[in-house]
C-alpha cells in the first residue's frame, strides 16, 4: 500500500521551541517536498548531539589511510602480461643457449622492475592523496573552530589597561638592588616606556628591558640614546614569561616584574614568579610592581573587569607567595604619589 | 561423518542472526545432517553450544560444507577464505559505515573492513544466500556470481502473550493517545530519532496523548544516549519508553497492546519486526528503505518520505480509519503466508545441499 496523499502542511506546526542553531537534516528521499524550517530545526537538534562530526570522521579516516595504506588494492597494479612476443626471436638468434637465457633474464628483469615501479608509484599516490585529504579535513575543522563565537573574548578596546605608571619607583629602584655588577643583567619586564630601564642604566646597571608591545619597546630604545657608556640598555620584544624561560638559571642580577603581573591569571603569575626566581642569582633581588586593585578596578568597565583573564594581586598576596617560594627579606613598599605597590625580596637558596 | 557446519563471529540469543543460525542448525539436524556451530568469540549464554572456529581444523572431514553467517567483519572470514571445503556465505547485510561514522569511528572502520571481507569471500564462495533481493544486490556488487534469496529463518511464529504480560502493559498505558511501537537495535541506521521527532509533532498537533515504546538494545551507546537526551529535550521523557532485554512473552505483549508499528530505518537488510508485527495483527507504517518494500508488500503504509509532520499525519489518518487498519491487518496475514517464513529453513537447507551435491559431483 503506497504512501497516502497527506500533505505535510495539513498538520499544525509544533509550537514548542527547540534549541537554536544551524544545520538541517532532511529525512527520506521525498518527492520534492521541502522541509519546513521548524521541522529542519527539530531534526538538526538531534544532529547536534552527535559526538563526532563528519569532518572528524573524514580526518580520522584519512589519517588511517596514511598510517595503514591499503596494500591490497595494489595487487595487479602492473599485471603480468606474459612473455614478450619477441622472446623466441631473440633466443633463435642466439648461437648458444646461454645467450637465450641471458636475454630472457634481461627481459624479465625489465618487466619486474616496471611492475615494482608501478606498484611503488600507486602506493605513494595513495598515501599522498590521504595526506592531502587529512590536511583538507584538518583545515576545515580549524576553520570551524575559528568561526566559533567566543562571547567571553575581550577586544583590546574593551580592556583599556594602560601600562602601569611606575615613575615614582624609577630613581629609588637602584637602591634596592645592591651594588651594580657589570657582568650581570637586571631584567625589567615589562619595560613599558623605558623609564625604569633608563634609570637603572644611569645608576650603572647592565639592563635588559622586555616588552611585548613593539611600539613601546622601539620608542624606549630610541630614547635610550648613546651616552658613550660601554653597555647600552638592551630591549627585547616579547612576552616576559617567554624571555625568562630562555634565561640561564641564576644569570640575572635582579628581575623587575611590572605590567605583566597585572594582566595574567593566578597560574600565570605563579609561573612568572617561578621563572623569575630561577633566573635570579643567589643574593639577587626580585621586585614586583603591582597595580593597586582599586585603581585597576576604577579604570575598567564592569564587563571588562568580569571578563578580564587576570587582575592584579594584592601586595600582601605577593609577599606571601614570595615567602612561600623561598625568598627572604620581603618588603612591601606603598606608593606615595602613584598607584603601584612595590614588593621587594632577596633570592636565597 | 560429513556435515554442514555453521560459522558465526558470536552466537547471541534474541538476535536475528543468532536465532537464524540456531534455527538453521535445528533444521539441518531434522534432515539428519550433523552440524556444529563454530564462533570467533564465545557468548557466555551460548558457549556450551559452540566451539572455537580454529578447532574445525582438527574436526574437518572430506565432504563438509561450511556456511558463514555474514553480518560484520571478522578474522574468521579471512580464515574461511583459505579453507578447501565448499563455502556458502549466508549474508544478512552490514550497516554501511557512513551511518556509524558520526557516532563511532571504530565501528565505521569495522564496517569498511566488512565490505573488503565480503569481496574477499566472493572469490571463494560457491554460493551467496541473501535475506532479501535488496541485499542480494550487495552480494552481486561484491563479486558473488552465484546468489539466491531466502528469508531469515529464525523468526519465531507469533505466540499468544500471557495475560500477566498484557495486564502489566495495559495498566502502564498512559492516557488515551495512540501507542506507537518501534522495534530494532538502537543504532544510527535505524533512525529512531526520526520516530521521536514525528511523535513530538503528533503530540503537538493531533494526538497530545501519543506515546512511543522503543524496544531494542543499545548497539551504539552514544546514539542510544543521544536518543534519550533528544526525547528529554523535546519534553517527551514521559512519553517515550526505552525498553531492553524483553522476553518473547513481553515482546508479544508489546505487539498486542500497541496501536501501530513505526519503522523509519534508513537501511534495512530484511526487517524482522515487520514480520513480527504482521503475525501479531499490528498495522505498520514504514519508511521505504532497503528491503522494507520487499518484505512489507501491501501489508502496511509505505512512506516515500519521513518528515516528522508527514509521519504524524499518516499515523493520525490511520488511527481515524478503523476500516483501513483492519484492511492492513488482513493484508499482513496474507503477506505473511506469501513470505513463507515457516519454510525458510527448508529452502536454506536445499540451497546448501545443492552446493554439497555439486561439489561431490566434481570429485
Amino acid at each position: 500500500m503506497s504512501d497516502p496523499d497527506v500533505p505535510g502542511d495539513e498538520v499544525a506546526a509544533p509550537d514548542q521551541p527547540v534549541a537554536a542553531g544551524g544545520g538541517g537534516h532532511a529525512p527520506g528521499s521525498g518527492d520534492g517536498e521541502a522541509v519546513a524550517p521548524d521541522e529542519a530545526e527539530l531534526l538538526a537538534a538531534f544532529d547536534r548531539l552527535r559526538p563526532q562530526g563528519s569532518l572528524q570522521w573524514g580526518f580520522d579516516d584519512a589519517m588511517r589511510r596514511i598510517v595503514e595504506p591499503d596494500v591490497s588494492s595494489l595487487t595487479g597494479a602492473a599485471p603480468w602480461k606474459g612473455l614478450p612476443d619477441d622472446l623466441w626471436e631473440r633466443g633463435r638468434s642466439a648461437l648458444i643457449g646461454r645467450r637465450f637465457v641471458g636475454d630472457v633474464a634481461g627481459v624479465l628483469a625489465d618487466l619486474l622492475a616496471a611492475d615494482a615501479r608501478a606498484v611503488a608509484g600507486a602506493a605513494v599516490a595513495g598515501v599522498n592523496e590521504a595526506t592531502w585529504d587529512a590536511l583538507r579535513y584538518l583545515a576545515a575543522r580549524v576553520e570551524l573552530l575559528e568561526a566559533r563565537p567566543d562571547p567571553t573574548r575581550l577586544e583590546a578596546a574593551e580592556l583599556p589597561v594602560a601600562p602601569p605608571d611606575v615613575g615614582e619607583w624609577a630613581e629609588v629602584l637602584g637602591s634596592w638592588l645592591g651594588p651594580a655588577d657589570p657582568e650581570a643583567t637586571v631584567v625589567v619586564g615589562e619595560s613599558g616606556d623605558g623609564a625604569l630601564v633608563q634609570a637603572l642604566h644611569r645608576a650603572g646597571y647592565r639592563v635588559r628591558g622586555v616588552e611585548p608591545r613593539g611600539t613601546a619597546a622601539w620608542s624606549a630604545f630610541a630614547s635610550s640614546g648613546d651616552d658613550g657608556s660601554s653597555a647600552l640598555p638592551e630591549f627585547v620584544i616579547g612576552e616576559v614569561i617567554g624571555h625568562l624561560r630562555t634565561c640561564p638559571a641564576g644569570s640575572a642580577h635582579a628581575v623587575v616584574l611590572a605590567g605583566c603581573v597585572d594582566r595574567v591569571d593566578l597560574a600565570g603569575n605563579v609561573d612568572l614568579l617561578g621563572q623569575a626566581l630561577r633566573a635570579t642569582r643567589v643574593g639577587g633581588v626580585l621586585v614586583v610592581l603591582t597595580t593597586d586593585q582599586s585603581a585597576w578596578n576604577g579604570a575598567l568597565s564592569h564587563p571588562a573587569r568580569d571578563l578580564a583573564p587576570g587582575r592584579p594581586l594584592h601586595p600582601e598576596t605577593w609577599s606571601l607567595l614570595l615567602r612561600r617560594s623561598g625568598a627572604v627579606d620581603v618588603d612591601w613598599k606603598r606608593p606615595v604619589s602613584g598607584s603601584v605597590h612595590a614588593v621587594v625580596a632577596r633570592v636565597e637558596r | 561423518m560429513t556435515g554442514v557446519h555453521l560459522f558465526v563471529p558470536m552466537l547471541h540469543r534474541r538476535d536475528a542472526v543468532g536465532e537464524h543460525t540456531l534455527a538453521l542448525r535445528a533444521r539441518l539436524a531434522t534432515s539428519g545432517l550433523p552440524s556444529q556451530i563454530y564462533t570467533e568469540l564465545p557468548d557466555p549464554t551460548t558457549a556450551d553450544e559452540t566451539r572455537p572456529y580454529l578447532e574445525y581444523e582438527s574436526d574437518a572431514e572430506a565432504g563438509d560444507v561450511l556456511v558463514y553467517q555474514f553480518a560484520t567483519d571478522s578474522v574468521m572470514a579471512g580464515w574461511l577464505a583459505t579453507r578447501p571445503q565448499p563455502l556458502v556465505v549466508n549474508y544478512h547485510s552490514f550497516t554501511p559505515p557512513e551511518y556509524f561514522a558520526p557516532w563511532n569511528n571504530a565501528i565505521a572502520r569495522l564496517q569498511i573492513g566488512a565490505a573488503q571481507r565480503l569481496a574477499e569471500l566472493a572469490r571463494r564462495a560457491a554460493l551467496g544466500i541473501a535475506d532479501s533481493e535488496f541485499i542480494a544486490a550487495e552480494l552481486r556488487a561484491a563479486g558473488f556470481s552465484n546468489v539466491t534469496v531466502v528469508p531469515v529463518a529464525g523468526i519465531a511464529p507469533p505466540t499468544e502473550p500471557s495475560q500477566g504480560a498484557l495486564d502489566r502493559l495495559r495498566s502502564r498505558r498512559r492516557g488515551r493517545g495512540t501507542a506507537w511501537l518501534s522495534v530494532g537495535r538502537w543504532a544510527p541506521n535505524k533512525a529512531h530519532h526520526h520516530t521521536i521527532a514525528a511523535l513530538f509533532v503528533a503530540r503537538a498537533s493531533t494526538d497530545p496523548g501519543a506515546t512511543l515504546t522503543l524496544i531494542g538494545s543499545p548497539t551504539e551507546p552514544a546514539y542510544a544516549a543521544a536518543l534519550r537526551r533528544y526525547a528529554a529535550a523535546l519534553g517527551l521523557a514521559d512519553a517515550v519508553d526505552f525498553v531492553s532485554g524483553v522476553s518473547q512473552d513481553e515482546l508479544a505483549a508489546h505487539y498486542r497492546t500497541a496501536d501501530v508499528l513505526v519503522m523509519l530505518s534508513d537501511h534495512e537488510g530484511f526487517g524482522v519486526p515487520l514480520v513480527e508485527a504482521m503475525g501479531h495483527g499490528l498495522p505498520i507504517v514504514a519508511f521505504d528503505a532497503g528491503a522494507v518494500h520487499e518484505v512489507l508488500g501491501d501489508a502496511g503504509i509505505l512512506l516515500a518520505d519521513k518528515h516528522p509532520r508527514h509521519v504524524a499525519a499518516v499515523i493520525a489518518g490511520l488511527m481515524a480509519d478503523p476500516g483501513r487498519r483492519e484492511q492492513l491487518v488482513a493484508a499482513g496475514r496474507s503477506r505473511l503466508r506469501a513470505l513463507d517464513i515457516a519454510h525458510a529453513g527448508n529452502h536454506l537447507v536445499e540451497a546448501i545441499l545443492g552446493v554439497r551435491d555439486a561439489a561431490a559431483a566434481r570429485r
